[in-house]
């Protein structure tokens, strides 16, 4: 990836957020990235920012204060829309012990927030935000390592719960409310070119008061909204639902409610350290 | 003599996965990419007529002899009908007319 922008704010939010990353020599780039600020008007009257990918402008300009948080959300779209030799899950995944657990949830279920504490807690980073699966069968999954976004009550509560969590400005007013990147931990930055092997499937989701809970879950349902939750399921035809099979035959699939953080951590620990976590009485239930 | 008889089939390009110690079925479409979970019974009602196509009569009786408990909620070939047309709606299953002997 190359940026190049004229905002300061892009430029020192940049290096704050990758500052573990190399920076690799322009011979050959896969995304040139351009922020700017538009001419005319706008560049002085309620200024704004542009995103370009190779020239093109693929999203209407966004306010100048949420030039990084656009910064990143760019980045998504570069890598969902082109990284076609991956099927790509809007889902984090996390890796202990050489597990890697994959959280696909929509928007406001928790998956950052949690995503968030899990790699402030010993676990390694693969993404909070696009699980990139192989197309091989290995069940493989391939790393991004990049920065979590973190909403709202969220950045306060990862910030005071893991002071040592690094973290870029505070962008307030986006459409997804207050937001700030949490930095990838430098391990697992390190070990970005290392994939991982999907052991489990979890659909978490955060409920005031709820207790923390874990359920067995139908592998057919998860398979559907795996696919659901896919941005290239139908690009990629039947090697994607292959690859899908493959991913839900050699997981534990699980629904997973909490409110209490510590008591997730707790859980999460229990599953990969061959402790048998609780499990709820039962299955979920699902509707045709 | 020749009968012609509308008899349920799957819809071209279906392919029905599932796991032993699950009751559901997935049906994924290998030409159009759509993607079910069918629940039973219905599901039971996909493989006996992945094995060859079946008018809602001959399937009834299918069920009725090998199918047991999972059918139960089936009491008639009305009711059976109905819960294809389910299955027709979302496109899985369809219904043509062949000539048979």
């Amino acid at each position: 990836m190359q940026v190049s922008s004229n905002i300061g704010v892009v430029l020192d939010g940049a290096r704050l957020l990758y500052s573990d990353r190399e920076i690799a020599p322009p011979d050959f780039v896969d995304f040139h990235i351009a922020l700017t600020r538009p001419f005319g008007l706008r560049r002085w009257w309620r200024p704004q920012v542009n995103f370009r990918l190779d020239g093109h402008a693929p999203f209407k300009p966004l306010p100048l204060a949420q030039a990084l948080p656009m910064f990143e959300w760019g980045l998504n779209w570069c890598i969902t829309s082109h990284c076609l030799d991956y099927l790509i899950i809007h889902a984090a995944v996390v890796e202990k012990n050489g597990q890697a657990l994959v959280m696909p949830a929509p928007p406001g279920s928790g998956k950052s927030t949690l995503c968030a504490a899990l790699v402030c807690n010993g676990w390694r980073l693969l993404s909070d935000e696009l699980a990139l699966l192989k197309l091989d069968g290995s069940g493989g999954v391939v790393p991004l390592a990049r920065p979590v976004c973190l909403k709202n009550e969220s950045v306060s509560l990862i910030s005071s719960r893991f002071p040592d969590a690094r973290f870029g400005p505070l962008c307030n007013d986006t459409i997804k409310g207050d937001v700030a990147h949490m930095l990838a931990p430098a391990d697992s930055v390190y070990r970005v070119g290392e994939a991982a092997t999907v052991q489990a499937v979890i659909f978490p989701r955060y409920i005031k008061g709820a207790e923390t809970q874990l359920w067995l879950r139908s592998r057919a349902y998860t398979l559907l909204e795996l696919a659901k939750q896919s941005f290239n399921f139908h690009v990629l035809g039947e090697q994607a639902y292959q690859v899908l099979r493959g991913v839900v035959d050699q997981s534990q699939c699980y629904d997973f409610h909490y409110s209490d953080l510590e008591q997730a951590l707790q859980l999460f620990d229990d599953l990969v350290e061959e402790r048998e976590p609780a499990l709820g009485e039962g299955d979920s239930h699902y509707a045709l | 003599m020749k009968d012609v008889a509308a008899r349920w089939k799957l819809v071209d390009g279906f392919l029905l996965d599932g796991w032993s110690d699950e009751a559901e079925v997935v049906a994924y479409n290998r030409l159009s990419g759509d993607l079910h979970v069918v629940p039973p019974p219905q599901c039971l009602f996909l493989k006996h007529l992945q094995q060859a196509p079946l008018t809602t009569e001959e399937l009834f009786k299918k069920l009725d002899v090998s199918d047991g408990e999972a059918v139960h909620s089936i009491v008639s070939v009305r009711g059976l009908d109905s819960r294809l047309e389910q299955l027709a709606g979302l496109g899985i299953v369809v219904q043509s007319r062949c000539v048979c002997d």
